[in-house]
């Protein structure tokens, strides 16, 4: 079993990740069979076929190794680092995608619009999905690299090109307000401008 | 429940590669990489290997000399208490993980005072002899010990060399990972010629293995020295790899 190497630590994957920028195909391959799980998932859960995700994971990965050399471990985990990738990659593929695309447009939705079979009939779970899905589309992305994806703040402060402190912020508010809607309060006037 | 356990069952597992897909990617993009030289062996704990032949008659029989890939020596470097560093507890992790040949291990500890309850440096040297992929070994030592997370982890290939006309006609297996299991030396010389055997040959052949051990500061270190003379009239047939 060689892939699904997610848990290896980021500073430990950093290290792996500059063994490759300096040419070393084994830590590359290491890097590969560790970062290919999160791209290819970040990109199936937003497109809409096994072949887009697949088309664009291969695309992400020539730019991952195009970029290997500018790569730094200061700013981020190489998870983080290849996430941006591929959000990147898959905002140009969404723009070329849609009708009447055009440069003036906003960026494309980049939420995962699959939830969970598990979230159905589960009322309280009903009720914070329907609250989150009232908030802006950064928020709703936010919260899916957060708790579907798994990425630390930091992590996602990078892959969105934020800073963490507002990556925090945000979360912070937003959850206190999910809870306050859990818990059966005014799911009504939810949240409009965040 | 709380909302964070609730928010985390909205989302889906992300949906699992193709494996084709997956594989056909990585090769795709590790022939940007140069194909790996193995590092010259630092000696110490190397095996090495020599073969020599007289009298053979045939053709086919190439002198050469080649590499023998034995397999890998780990490097592990970590900042820890010598006290708390297990290193038996890793060694028997990869023996029932892995296909391991033959694995010896070495550790440093350099703590400032002395006291093993003091942090330092650890070094942990262990030689894996068998076909094992360091990448593997590499996650499952880090998955399975946390402690290894921040660990700097490095490889190098446990290389042999192969010396004589012999050496294209024994094989790998012969003279290498099943040799060092068998372990003595006599059942490695019946290995050897049952190997000239299989491959055809019909003459005479005598086989000398000498094995060496010498227990030193970081382990054990082992030569092997086969010495086979053979004579025939009939070329034997080549190995197949």
């Amino acid at each position: 079993m060689l892939f699904g190497h997610g848990r290896l630590s980021g500073m430990r994957l950093a290290r792996v990740a500059l063994r490759a920028a300096s040419g070393d195909g084994r830590a590359f391959r290491l890097l590969f069979r560790t970062l290919h799980p999160a791209v290819y998932g970040y990109l199936a859960l937003r497109t809409s076929s096994s072949a887009d995700a697949e088309d664009l994971t291969s695309t992400v990965f020539a730019k991952v190794v195009e970029r290997l050399g500018s790569y730094n471990s200061g700013r981020g985990t190489p998870r983080a680092w290849a996430l941006a990738i591929a959000r990147n990659v898959l905002i140009d593929h969404l723009r070329a995608h849609r009708p009447h695309a055009s440069l003036t447009e906003g960026e494309p939705a980049l939420i995962d619009s699959r939830w969970s079979p598990d979230a159905s009939g589960d009322e309280r779970l009903e009720r914070v999905r329907a609250a989150l899905a009232r908030y802006p589309d950064e928020v709703q992305e936010m919260f899916g690299l957060r708790f579907g994806e798994g990425l630390r703040n930091r992590e996602i402060a990078v892959v969105m090109n934020m800073t963490e402190a507002a990556v925090k912020q945000r979360f912070s508010r937003v959850i206190r307000e999910l809870r306050r809607r859990a818990e059966g309060g005014e799911l009504e006037e939810v949240v409009h401008a965040h | 429940m709380r909302i964070k356990s609730l928010l985390r069952r909205l989302y889906p597992a992300p949906p699992a590669a193709n494996p084709d897909a997956r594989d056909a990617l990585e090769a795709k993009l590790m022939a940007s990489f140069p194909t790996p030289t193995h590092p010259p062996s630092r000696g110490r704990w190397a095996m090495g290997f020599a073969l020599g032949a007289a009298g053979l008659v045939g053709a086919c029989v190439v002198p050469a000399d080649y590499e023998l890939s034995m397999g890998h020596r780990m490097v592990v470097e970590l900042q820890m208490s010598c006290g708390e560093f297990n290193p038996e507890a890793l060694a028997t992790h990869v023996k029932s993980e892995f296909e391991i040949t033959q694995l010896m291990v070495g550790v440093r500890c350099a703590m400032a005072d002395g006291q093993p309850e003091s942090e330092g440096e650890v070094q942990l040297v262990m030689d894996l002899v068998g076909d094992i992929s360091t990448e593997a070994v590499e996650v499952s030592l880090v998955e399975s010990f946390p402690e290894l997370a921040d660990a700097s982890i490095e490889f190098e290939a446990l290389d042999g060399t192969v010396h004589g006309t012999l050496g294209g006609l024994l094989s790998k297996r012969a003279l290498g990972l099943e040799l060092l299991d068998r372990g003595s030396a006599e059942q490695t010389r019946a290995l050897i010629l049952a190997e000239l055997a299989e491959r055809g040959f019909e003459g005479t052949a005598t086989v000398d293995v000498d094995v060496e051990e010498e227990i030193t500061p970081l382990g054990r270190r082992v030569e092997i020295r086969v010495e086979v003379a053979a004579e025939t009239g009939e070329p034997p047939e080549p190995s197949q790899p």
